[in-house]
């Protein structure tokens, strides 16, 4: 465990060093929130109620979701791209901890620099538009549960991906994949209700929903208690899902890799 | 000049062409994804701010087609900030091309051809649904006024790169926040509040790369004055990226090599 904590202070160092990458990601996201933002108060101007949602509760929700793919933003398949190309994998590779473990704990750190700051940032934005009328204590635990097991699943998501960089050498383009693919499904742009019946249900059955559209349902009070805990076990289910998945692909791909010289 | 650099570019760029192939399929897949936001929040609600969906559909068109432009044909001005921080830049001074020439063709990307047909697709299918009456005219004004987007949007991100001469070390993330910018100009500009329209439409000027040309293209009101002034917003960013190379190069001091 002491190792594994080591890695996480590592992991928040890095953060902090590398923070221009994260700042103009918020940027993008925080301008992407605004726009939305922006095009739903709009809607909301001739239009009292959209699928079961009020602007009270829209309000809610978009700045809630802006904090929760905020935080544990910072993809690593990048990262582990360039090691491969240059070779630098075996270091990690002969260390004496595993090698998911390491990136788990390293990205944890560096989570928690980013969720510090997209809180305070967000947490202004958000007593400023709604107040803190209808902040419940209980919800807001189950959200931090909840966030938790939603960057689970995202590390779980992330893990994948950036295996697939042992196959292609085209880093950018797996990375803008996956965080198409999660921005669009997880609820990070449209909560999930917004989608028409059949794409809907495709959704339900992705692990995606769980990164923001869970999290956020249960701090806006969206879920009833019974659906906020089954939401959150199925959360737990997926991360299990996905941690199999990964040592299933980590056994075929650290298979192929092949290094040039010592 | 131009053309036989970046013909050489392209020859370079075969090399890769699984990384090719795949760069097509993931912007394929995320322009999709884009649209489909688009498509659900219209499935639930007839019109954002007095625009339907298909007017809609030309504006992003508008933007993506002047996002492909600046890929394919100067994707170099991406680089700019990146070549100031490495001193790559020292290596164009010495060659007798003109640097801004040397600067725009630093790099090609056939995303962003990829970009454009897409464009071209949306442009398409939103123009059948929106009963514009076409006539010459309208036609000279689309091409005009694509080419008017593509040149405020090279500015944009030019200065942005650009800024890169005064800013010491770190990086620059400027250029990359112009083009995030680009998500606001994707709804109409009325929906925002005075100031921010005031920031991101008429200082960055975003309100030309789409808003008044697909306004005036579709006959909406209002429209005319601001379309009257594009060639002018045009003239200036050029104007002012030239001044800034000229003023940045000035004052370049190479970090050594």
């Amino acid at each position: 465990m002491k190792k594994y904590m080591a890695y996480m202070r590592c992991g928040f160092l890095e953060g902090c060093a590398y923070r221009s990458n994260f700042i103009t990601g918020m940027l993008a996201n925080f301008i992407q929130a605004a726009v939305l933002y922006y095009v739903w108060r709009s809607i909301f101007r001739y239009q009292g109620v959209v699928n079961g949602y009020t602007w009270e509760i829209m309000r809610k929700y978009v700045f809630v979701a802006f904090l929760c793919n905020c935080s544990f933003s910072f993809g690593f398949e990048m990262n582990t791209a360039k090691r491969i190309i240059k070779g630098d994998i075996i270091l990690d590779l002969l260390k004496p901890v595993p090698y998911r473990g390491m990136l788990f704990f390293r990205m944890l750190g560096t989570a928690g620099m980013e969720f510090g700051v997209t809180l305070i940032l967000v947490g202004c934005l958000y007593l400023s538009v709604n107040g803190a009328a209808g902040i419940r204590l209980e919800r807001v635990l189950l959200f931090l549960v909840s966030l938790f097991l939603g960057m689970g699943i995202k590390f779980g998501i992330q893990y994948l991906f950036s295996l697939l960089c042992f196959y292609t050498d085209n880093s950018y383009g797996v990375t803008k994949a996956r965080e198409v693919l999660t921005n669009f499904f997880s609820g990070a742009i449209l909560p999930l209700v917004m989608f028409p019946g059949g794409l809907r249900r495709v959704v339900e059955a992705l692990p995606f929903q769980g990164i923001v559209f869970t999290p956020c349902s249960i701090f806006i009070g969206t879920f009833s208690m019974e659906e906020s805990l089954r939401g959150i076990a199925v959360q737990a289910v997926w991360i299990g899902i996905l941690w199999v998945f990964g040592v299933l692909f980590w056994k075929k791909a650290s298979g192929v890799i092949s290094l040039y010289g010592g | 000049m131009y053309g036989q650099i970046q013909m050489q570019n392209m020859k370079s760029l075969a090399e890769y062409r699984t990384d090719f192939l795949m760069m097509v399929f993931f912007t394929g897949f995320s322009q999709v994804c884009n649209l489909g936001v688009l498509g659900i929040i219209y499935s639930n609600i007839p019109e954002v701010g007095g625009w339907k969906l298909w007017e809609i559909l030309l504006l992003y068109s508008f933007l993506l087609f002047s996002e492909g432009c600046i890929n394919f044909f100067f994707q170099g001005t991406w680089k700019i900030a990146e070549m100031i921080n490495l001193a790559d830049l020292d290596r164009f001074l010495v060659r007798p091309l003109p640097v801004g020439l040397q600067l725009l063709t630093a790099r090609i990307d056939f995303d962003g051809l990829n970009k454009m047909g897409i464009a071209a697709a949306v442009f398409a299918l939103g123009a059948s649904h929106c009963n514009i009456r076409w006539s010459l005219w309208k036609i000279v004004c689309l091409a005009v006024f694509l080419v008017e987007c593509c040149v405020i949007r090279v500015c944009m991100i030019w200065i942005a790169s650009c800024a890169s001469f005064w800013m010491e070390g770190g990086k620059n993330s400027l250029n990359f926040f112009a083009i995030s910018i680009g998500e606001m100009a994707k709804y109409p500009l009325i929906i925002y509040p005075p100031v921010l329209q005031g920031i991101f439409a008429y200082l960055i000027p975003y309100a030309f790369v789409s808003y008044y040309p697909v306004g005036y293209l579709l006959g909406k009101s209002g429209m005319r004055a601001g379309v009257m002034v594009m060639p002018a917003v045009c003239a200036v960013m050029t104007g002012v990226a030239v001044i800034v190379l000229k003023r940045g190069l000035g004052r370049y001091e190479s970090s050594g090599n």
